[in-house]
């Protein structure tokens, strides 16, 4: 068992520190901007007319064929060459996990859509309601509860997604890490040290949507 | 001859429901065929036939949902509009109360109520809740207006359901087989409702299996068979004295004589 030196970690903290700050602040916003977007597709999905909905199939199929991190260097590396246009690292990789994750958002979004009765609408209908109304006030609050433990998972991935940001040298805490590990040679001890933050972000927001979920689950049966 | 009910003896008014020469297919089979009948201003009506004689697809015809495939409904005397943003408007002038309710499962009762006039007629909130209190107190449920229909009984959120179709305010209420979906020992409950209801002089259609009610109920019934009208007339004639040997040959199935 070789010795366990955690000083360049406690050294480091502020540098590391802020690196999980920058991770979690992309976290949030990717997810933010998956879960409008991806109801926005996810609505059109099924309701657009039949060239949308091709598009956008063809759209979540592509992403699904694509590892995130060819998406995050071809922004971060080819658009700039084909537009002209450079992102920093940062937006570079919030944009591309947006796009990755956001397929992931249309297809749960079109699935709880679609597991909402029929009659559901038929009812809101015979009551007079216009089909935005149904879609607003019936078929997306029932879809969203029903939704939920999906969505949770699709977090996950996208905290998760956030470290393979390094390779463009986003400072977030995977990146902050390696940076720690080499210049201390204690690779052990940094990334077992990952390892735990990884673990201590994402259990909690599983844990408290699955929470979330079992509180209401039952509103979202009909 | 058929003897007229009192409001149709009276009727110099015109139907509130007028259908005429209505058709449905799905496909080969012929769902409605040829059918033409009146419901008239405070007329309770029941269709009454074996499944699949196509009662239930005439009935959600009337407002539009499965629209007809050829003939026409006068609904108080304008016809049934095919455009979705037309058909919206006349509605909001019917109840529909389906066979498995079909309450919204996140919203509670005063709240299932009360959603119709919120978004529908754009009423104050205060105000439709205050009306969703008091039907819901009419059909018995006052003390259960803050509850899910997951926490509540079949019945129960039938006569919910019943309740809102009445916060529209609607001139007519269609009934789509309200207690086919029920246990026995709450079918009652929901048939008094609609008994009261009737008492109130509303215009009604009910599918309904349940012939002692339409025996009871009933200013009119009409019998279906195979897409067709079978025979129509007061309850009287259909369960005492059928003219047309099918019709007692359908009620004797179901232990009428």
């Amino acid at each position: 068992m070789p010795d366990f030196d955690i000083s360049p970690i406690l050294e480091s903290w502020q540098f590391l520190a802020t690196g999980i700050g920058v991770t979690i602040l992309l976290s949030i916003l990717s997810m933010a901007a998956s879960v409008l977007f991806g109801t926005v597709l996810g609505i059109a999905r099924v309701y657009g007319s039949r060239l949308l909905q091709l598009v956008i199939t063809f759209y979540v199929d592509t992403m699904r064929s694509i590892p995130v991190l060819v998406v995050i260097v071809w922004i971060y590396f080819a658009v700039p060459i084909l537009t002209g246009i450079n992102f920093p690292p940062f937006w570079s990789a919030l944009i591309a996990i947006t796009i990755h994750i956001t397929a992931s958002v249309v297809e749960i979004v079109r699935a709880g859509i679609e597991s909402i009765r029929e009659g559901q609408c038929r009812a809101a209908l015979a009551l007079g309601m216009s089909w935005p109304q149904v879609i607003l006030n019936i078929v997306l609050p029932q879809a969203a509860i029903r939704m939920l433990p999906a969505i949770g998972s699709v977090l996950s991935v996208t905290i998760k997604d956030t470290a393979i940001a390094s390779v463009i040298a986003v400072p977030e805490f995977m990146k902050r890490a390696e940076t720690v590990a080499s210049q201390s040679y204690q690779p052990m001890e940094v990334f077992t040290f990952a390892i735990f933050v990884y673990f201590l972000l994402l259990f909690p927001t599983t844990r408290t949507i699955d929470f979330i979920y079992r509180r209401v689950a039952h509103l979202g049966r009909s | 001859m058929t003897e007229p009910s009192p409001l149709r003896r009276a009727a110099t008014q015109r139907p509130l429901l007028e259908y005429k020469h209505v058709c449905k297919t799905f496909g080969a089979f012929t769902a409605l065929d040829d059918i033409s009948i009146n419901i008239y201003p405070g007329e309770v009506v029941c269709f009454i036939g074996p499944s699949g004689s196509g009662k239930s697809t005439l009935l959600r015809g009337t407002n539009g949902l499965d629209p007809f495939d050829g003939g026409e409904v006068f609904f108080d005397g304008q016809i049934l509009p095919r455009k979705q943003s037309e058909v919206r408007k006349v509605r909001q002038r019917m109840g529909m109360v389906f066979q498995n309710f079909e309450l919204f499962p996140h919203k509670t009762a005063l709240q299932n109520v009360a959603i119709g006039p919120i978004t529908v007629l754009n009423k104050d909130r205060v105000e439709a809740e205050q009306q969703a209190m008091a039907l819901l107190a009419k059909v018995g449920l006052a003390d259960k207006a803050d509850n899910y229909p997951v926490n509540l009984s079949g019945g129960q959120q039938q006569r919910v359901a019943i309740a809102r179709a009445l916060a529209m305010q609607p001139e007519v209420l269609l009934f789509d087989e309200p207690t086919s979906a029920l246990d026995p020992e709450t079918i009652g409950e929901v048939l008094s409702v609609m008994k009261a209801l009737a008492d109130e002089g509303r215009t009604m259609v009910i599918v309904t299996h349940e012939m002692s009610f339409a025996r009871r109920v009933a200013d009119w019934v009409i019998v279906f068979e195979r897409g067709k009208v079978l025979e129509e007339g007061p309850p009287e004639q259909i369960f005492e004295a059928p003219k047309v040997e099918r019709t007692k040959e359908f009620l004797s199935h179901l232990g009428w004589a």
